[in-house]
């Protein structure tokens, strides 16, 4: 494989230069340098790939599971090898990954190609659009500016200003992916005043991305109204284990456990996982923040075309907010989804819009990658296969009356928290997973709620993979950060959530009377 | 002609009627060979009461049905057929006002054809479908659908009742027993008229080797071809 070298970015650059959208286009597949342990491991990429995808494909089909269920979990095995070791670029081996689930039987080729048309492409295609809105109007840029001149003089409290920001969008917005969409080109430009592009990430830009995505996530797990998976869980509480959980119940036990945990990965992340060199720390612009004030000041008043995109936005989001009063007022509900779509589309009408096609900045290979990758996901849900992995982890375990609590509690909301990474659906594993954990409370004679709904908790926490929810997807596209990135990153902060949880289920839950 | 099936089953209503009976488990295992016939085990368990028979609908309508084996408890069985609608008629030894297991054991020859089933990637297709035709309500039903030997399942097509997507409870389920694979499809409360079905994908549990093969291929050939990756350093 030829080697290529970088686009050396120059320490200092003008901010016109890093936001010059024609010289970082996301459409464009940047050339990345490589570093000795990514070339070895481009090298062994597909050779493991293929091992690991013989092991399962060719072993008998085990018990309980289908020929075409073994047949996804080998395929996935295998992409998800190639993803990691980027053997193959990406968006390649999503492609092969879609070729391989028709080739050997796993999923009918109409549901693999129908993945291109599924909701969470429509919104990356439209979150491009609006994310090429703000930029191009210079919305985002003010927006940006105004961050760093705040909050932005150096790397923390930039990243502090942005989880503030999440928490503060979580209750107002329950979408994830409309949260998303409204912040991702206040990251790209902040990212990029401290040099990171998506032709050259680098620690800071890793960080703000990764940060940005947990906290979309998990903040929406602090509020009961965060996602209808949550509401579909306290569902099940009522009707099996009757009893109720209010929304001020929710938010109360789980509200200061995810802010503390992202509290915590705002301090470690840059410090323990993606560490910052120290040029990275600040902003990498000629002049320095003086630069930047002037810059803001040189803006002066909204301009016309600013108000024009604001205006246009707005709608979006309002439609976002509103999202609950929308039968009421329109007598039909508008899914975030179409909302985005009406927003691309008065985007990009002649004369009333502020954009045209060729403005829009919209990565293909991405989306062809989150199409791949998201066959593979479903499939693995279509198939029963990813139900049949909990199942086989849950039956390693034998659980009995005798067992210590706080074992089968750890147990219990560890595989919860961790079955994100075979779900793509937060709702499928929901309703797979909480009546389980109700039955099983029941039959060990203890209270259902004690496991349910700390394990409720973590339905939210979608982190491991660049497919496990609609904000990783859109967020990857950025290529700001690599598959492996998101893997470490999505579970250092399943691990610290996970001890987190335990220790608030013996003194926090336990004071609010959740748990024994 | 239809008339004839409806008044056929509402006769063989009014000979059973009793409406304090109903069949609490059926249960019925299809046991499908390689040469294509079919073994059928049923159990069912009921209360006879004052019941002298009971006619259970056996859904092989123009198919060779031959009776293998049943309980003591059941003095003769019949198979008898109407207008396309084929029963089994069972005549109780006597009365049992307790709950009591009866079971039989049937054979359909030719049930199933291999040759005319193969479709894509040497998958066959099986549809099944019971229909409540007894004048009883079934309280709870059970069909175990198990393929032959080295045959696993691809993947269910349909089934009635629907799998619910809010519904934590499935309909269906794998597994395995002596080496059999096989699906369980589960229904309760099935009225008269009312049914379960299932249609799947199945094949035989074999793996091409020279797939395997061509992946060895492919693992060294790129580890050759690429070994540029690695090797970088020395050449400069």
């Amino acid at each position: 494989m030829e080697q290529v070298n970088t686009i050396a970015i120059n320490p200092k650059q003008k901010i016109d230069d890093l936001l010059d959208l024609d010289k970082h286009k996301l459409s464009v597949i940047p050339e990345k340098k490589s570093t000795p342990l990514e070339r070895w491991m481009k090298y062994l990429g597909l050779p493991v790939g293929i091992f690991v995808f013989s092991i399962i494909y060719f072993m008998p089909t085990p018990e309980g599971l289908t020929a075409s269920g073994q047949s996804i979990i080998a395929c996935f095995s295998f992409a998800l090898v190639l993803w990691i070791s980027e053997s193959l670029p990406t968006h390649v081996t999503s492609l092969l990954l879609m070729i391989m689930l028709v080739f050997l039987d796993g999923w009918e080729m109409s549901n693999v190609l129908g993945v291109l048309g599924y909701d969470v492409i429509w919104l990356n295609v439209m979150a491009f659009i609006l994310s090429s809105l703000l930029v191009k109007t210079q919305i985002a840029k003010r927006i940006a500016l105004n961050l760093i001149v705040k909050f932005g003089h150096k790397s923390m409290p930039m990243l502090l200003a942005f989880v503030i920001l999440q928490l503060s969008l979580a209750p107002l917005i329950p979408a994830t992916a409309a949260r998303t969409v409204i912040t991702l080109p206040i990251m790209l430009i902040v990212a990029a005043i401290y040099g990171s592009t998506n032709e050259d990430p680098n620690g800071f830009g890793k960080n703000l991305l990764l940060q940005n995505l947990m906290g979309i996530n998990i903040f929406s797990s602090g509020f009961l109204t965060g996602s209808t998976a949550n509401i579909i869980a306290v569902s099940f509480i009522m009707s099996m284990a009757d009893t109720k959980v209010y929304y001020t119940d929710w938010m109360f036990a789980n509200l200061p456990v995810v802010i503390i945990l992202m509290l915590i990965m705002w301090f470690l992340g840059p410090k323990l996982l993606i560490r910052m060199k120290p040029e990275e720390k600040v902003p990498v612009i000629e002049g320095g923040i003086d630069s930047l004030k002037n810059q803001l000041k040189k803006m002066g008043k909204m301009t016309k075309l600013e108000k024009k995109g604001a205006l246009i936005f707005g709608i979006v989001v309002l439609l976002w907010i509103t999202d609950r009063f929308h039968t009421m007022i329109f007598g039909f509900e508008i899914d975030p989804v179409m909302a985005a779509i009406v927003g691309g589309v008065i985007t990009l009408l002649p004369k009333v819009g502020v954009l045209k096609w060729n403005e829009a900045d919209i990565p293909w290979h991405l989306m062809l990658f989150s199409a791949g990758a998201y066959a593979g996901g479903l499939a693995l849900n279509d198939s029963g296969a990813a139900k049949w992995v909990i199942e086989r982890v849950f039956s390693l375990i034998h659980f009995d009356k005798n067992l210590n609590f706080w074992y089968i509690y750890i147990i219990v909301v560890g595989i919860m928290l961790f079955s994100h990474l075979v779900f793509t659906s937060k709702t499928m594993r929901t309703i797979i997973l909480i009546p389980f954990i109700i039955t099983l409370a029941k039959e060990l004679g203890l209270n259902p709620l004690w496991l349910a709904l700390p394990a409720a908790f973590t339905i939210d926490w979608v982190v491991g993979l660049p497919i496990s929810a609609k904000p990783n997807v859109i967020l990857f596209t950025t290529g700001q950060y690599s598959v492996l990135d998101n893997i470490k990153y999505g579970l250092f902060v399943s691990f610290i959530g996970l001890l987190l949880l335990i220790i608030a289920g013996m003194t926090w839950f336990r004071f609010l009377g959740i748990t024994p | 002609m239809r008339i004839f099936k409806i008044l056929f089953v509402v006769a063989i209503f009014i000979t059973n009627i009793n409406s304090q009976t109903i069949i609490n488990r059926y249960s019925e295992k299809l046991m499908l060979e390689n040469d294509g016939n079919l073994k059928l085990d049923i159990t069912f368990n009921l209360k006879s009461d004052s019941m002298h028979t009971l006619s259970l609908p056996l859904n092989f309508n123009n198919k060779d049905v031959k009776i293998l084996n049943y309980d003591s408890t059941i003095q003769d069985i019949k198979l008898e057929k109407n207008d396309g609608v084929k029963f089994i008629v069972i005549y109780f030894k006597g009365f049992s006002d307790s709950l009591i297991d009866y079971n039989l054991k049937l054979e359909v020859k030719n049930y199933f054809d291999f040759e005319k089933n193969k479709t894509d990637f040497g998958n066959y297709i099986l549809s099944y479908k019971f229909v409540n035709f007894s004048s009883l309500k079934i309280r709870k039903i059970e069909s175990y659908i198990f393929l032959p030997e080295k045959y696993v399942f691809t993947s269910v097509l349909e089934t009635l009742p629907k799998q619910k997507s809010n519904n934590p409870e499935d309909i269906y389920v794998f597994s395995r027993e002596n080496s059999r694979n096989y699906i369980k499809l589960k229904n309760s409360d099935l009225g008269i008229g009312d049914g379960i079905f299932i249609k799947f994908k199945f094949k035989m549990e074999e793996k091409s080797k020279i797939f395997l093969v061509i992946l060895v291929f492919i693992a060294v050939g790129y580890m050759i071809f690429f070994r540029d990756l690695v090797k970088q350093k020395k050449v400069k």
